[in-house]
């Protein structure tokens, strides 16, 4: 949205030679992107070099799934390294050549062993939280980026906790990773996308919302409310149409949250927001503005 | 009535009747005689007092009611009578609040007659007939001063949709006086003008509005209107067909065509509406009232609604404003 030179992508539409960013806000954020981008490797030719102290049956995408992980495992399909092999020197510490000679070994013996690409992901929350913060994560990031952007076979994915770390070194880290990682969207017809978003929780929406497409909405803004308390908030920043029957809608809903609890929307365009200025908010009982365009959330 | 608060008997319901004057005068001093002891009964009775006039009427009368002025709220004309629809749902609204508070709404209101065209004039008056049933349970006093230098149409449809006239103290039945919807209905007995002969017009067989909005864009992009009202186009717009989709007949068709002055959209089909409130004028009450919300919507967000509904079908033309130009742009072609 803003003036940002790097792409956002679905999971699913990741691609070989994207150095990803998934700054999660919370364990289902993760799950949803990480997860797709694990399991969708082990069910086609592709390798998996998950980076992790935790053991393989708890990771995003492996947790309660049908694969034989041993299997994957002895066949070097998947490969869940634990840091001290990885990316650690004797003494525990974090040492960024050794990560990147990682990512390149795993990556060149993935050819070898016949897998058409291989994806890699590590959790680096624990480098900026640990001694040297930032500099250390964006001093490897460079290397990381050459085991990866250039090859046309290798994808990776850093996952950052965003509640752990600043807005200040998250927008560092976003700078050194020309891809934002998102989740796939719940609903997605060419004319509206509804996507789950989670810091502030609620849905993207984009495109345009009218009768035709109601039920949908509803659908997943009631799951949305079914999964949290509180507040939902919902990006309209790229919605480009509403109508008087889905301002009703979202109005309706809204009246359904838990008591206080109310639906926010976040970006409104102008002219967007000027229809429903028109129509009056005082109708729309807890509806409210939220995050100005451009702006921060609220 | 004198001193007597207002008695709240439910949701905003007043006990103390609503009143809807019309207050003819010639001279400063005509309007001065009948709005003083309005204003005054207003200050002394605890309501909420309003003067909506024009700015010098705001002087005349803050010299004379001296230190009681106080009491009294001045808005301009104008801009309170700006849009038929949007006064309407404010002053309700106002209505409502202060009949919440145990309170009687008071105005004494001057409307902007001069520079309205012919369509404008009719909407107003159409506002003045529909204030009698949507304010008919806030208890809510309105004296409207029309001045006779006023087109004398304007003075007698006065006399038509205010049930008393005010004279001083005294108050006389208007005789002409006709009941809201009576006087509503036969302002929509003639017929619309039909569309011209070079209106774009589409056939709408497609249930995805999506289309429809893509095709009024492109027609209002070739036209004065303000980048910020398409928006509000497209939602009336879509509003109105959803409405013949659903409760309509086929074949649906809109019709798209540039007035002076004006961005003309219409909507018609072969069905037939029956019910009354279905013409969106009344505002829906804030809560739950989610039924006919749409078409009133409609009307804010237009510069003016004409409906017509009958054996042959029904027709909504949308109006909005468009900023004039000096040369007819080709709209039907490109």
């Amino acid at each position: 949205m803003e003036t940002t030179w790097f792409h956002e992508r679905p999971v699913s539409e990741v691609r070989p030679g994207d150095h990803g960013l998934l700054g999660y806000a919370d364990a289902e954020e993760r799950d949803r992107v990480v997860g797709p981008f694990v399991r969708a490797a082990l069910a086609t030719e592709e390798k998996v070099v998950y980076i992790t102290d935790e053991p393989a049956e708890r990771l995003p995408g492996l947790e309660h799934c049908s694969f034989d992980l041993a299997r994957l495992r002895s066949s070097r399909q998947l490969r869940v390294l634990p840091r001290q092999e990885a990316c650690l020197d004797r003494t525990g510490a974090f040492e960024p050549g050794r990560l990147a000679d990682t990512l390149f070994r795993e990556r060149e013996s993935a050819f070898d062993e016949g897998f058409r690409a291989v994806r890699m992901t590590m959790d680096s929350t624990w480098l900026l939280t640990g001694q040297g913060g930032s500099e250390t994560v964006l001093s490897c990031e460079d290397r990381v980026d050459q085991a990866i952007s250039p090859s046309t076979m290798a994808m990776g994915i850093c996952q950052i906790d965003v509640r752990r770390c600043g807005t200040r070194q998250f927008g560092a880290l976003r700078e050194s990773h020309e891809v934002l990682m998102r989740v796939d969207a719940e609903f997605d017809d060419g004319i509206l996308t509804i996507r789950r978003i989670y810091g502030p929780f609620g849905l993207q929406l984009r495109g345009e919302l009218d009768a035709s497409r109601h039920s949908h909405l509803s659908e997943h803004l009631l799951r949305a409310m079914a999964s949290r308390g509180g507040d939902i908030h919902l990006d309209v920043a790229e919605l480009d149409f509403i109508d008087i029957g889905g301002l009703n809608l979202l109005a309706q809903h809204a009246t359904e949250l838990p008591k206080g609890g109310e639906l926010i929307l976040d970006h409104l365009r102008p002219d967007v927001e000027n229809v429903i200025t028109m129509v009056g908010w005082n109708r729309l009982p807890r509806l409210r503005p939220g995050a100005r365009v451009g702006g921060a959330s609220s | 009535m004198g001193r007597r608060r207002p008695t709240l008997t439910g949701w905003g319901t007043v006990s103390q009747a609503f009143s809807h004057r019309v207050l003819p005068y010639d001279r400063a001093d005509d309007l001065l005689d009948g709005a003083l002891p309005f204003l005054r009964e207003g200050i002394e009775g605890g309501d909420r007092v309003l003067a909506v006039t024009t700015l010098a009427m705001h002087m005349l009368l803050r010299d004379t009611l001296g230190a009681d002025a106080a009491g009294v709220e001045f808005f301009e004309s104008d801009k309170w009578y700006a849009h038929p629809a949007r006064y309407l749902a404010d002053t309700l609204a106002l209505a409502e609040t202060a009949a919440w508070q145990k309170r009687r709404l008071r105005v004494l209101g001057e409307p902007t007659w001069a520079r309205r065209g012919r369509l404008e004039l009719l909407e107003w008056q159409r506002v003045e007939a529909i204030t009698n049933a949507a304010f008919a349970d806030t208890g809510a006093a309105m004296l409207c001063a029309y001045s006779r230098s006023l087109p004398a149409g304007v003075v007698a449809a006065s006399r038509q949709t205010h049930p008393e006239t005010a004279r001083g103290r005294t108050t006389l039945a208007n005789p002409g006086y006709q009941e809201p919807w009576a006087y509503n209905a036969r302002l929509d007995a003639a017929p619309l003008p039909p569309a011209p002969d070079d209106s774009l017009d589409l056939d709408i067989e497609v249930a995805d509005l999506y289309w429809i909005r893509a095709y009024v864009t492109d027609f209002a992009r070739r036209t004065p209107l303000p980048e910020d009202d398409l928006q509000r186009l497209l939602v009336a717009v879509t509003e109105v067909v959803t409405n013949a989709l659903r409760h309509g007949r086929p074949p649906i068709t809109l019709r798209l065509w540039l007035e002076p002055g004006e961005l003309v959209c219409e909507v018609t089909d072969h069905g037939h509406w029956t019910e009354r409130t279905g013409f969106g004028l009344i505002p829906p009450k804030p809560v739950g009232g989610a039924g006919r919300f749409g078409l009133w919507a409609v009307r804010l967000l237009c510069s003016i609604v004409q409906i017509r509904t009958g054996r042959d079908g029904t027709t909504v033309r949308l109006r909005l404003q468009v900023p004039a130009v000096a040369a007819q742009l080709p709209v039907n072609s490109a």
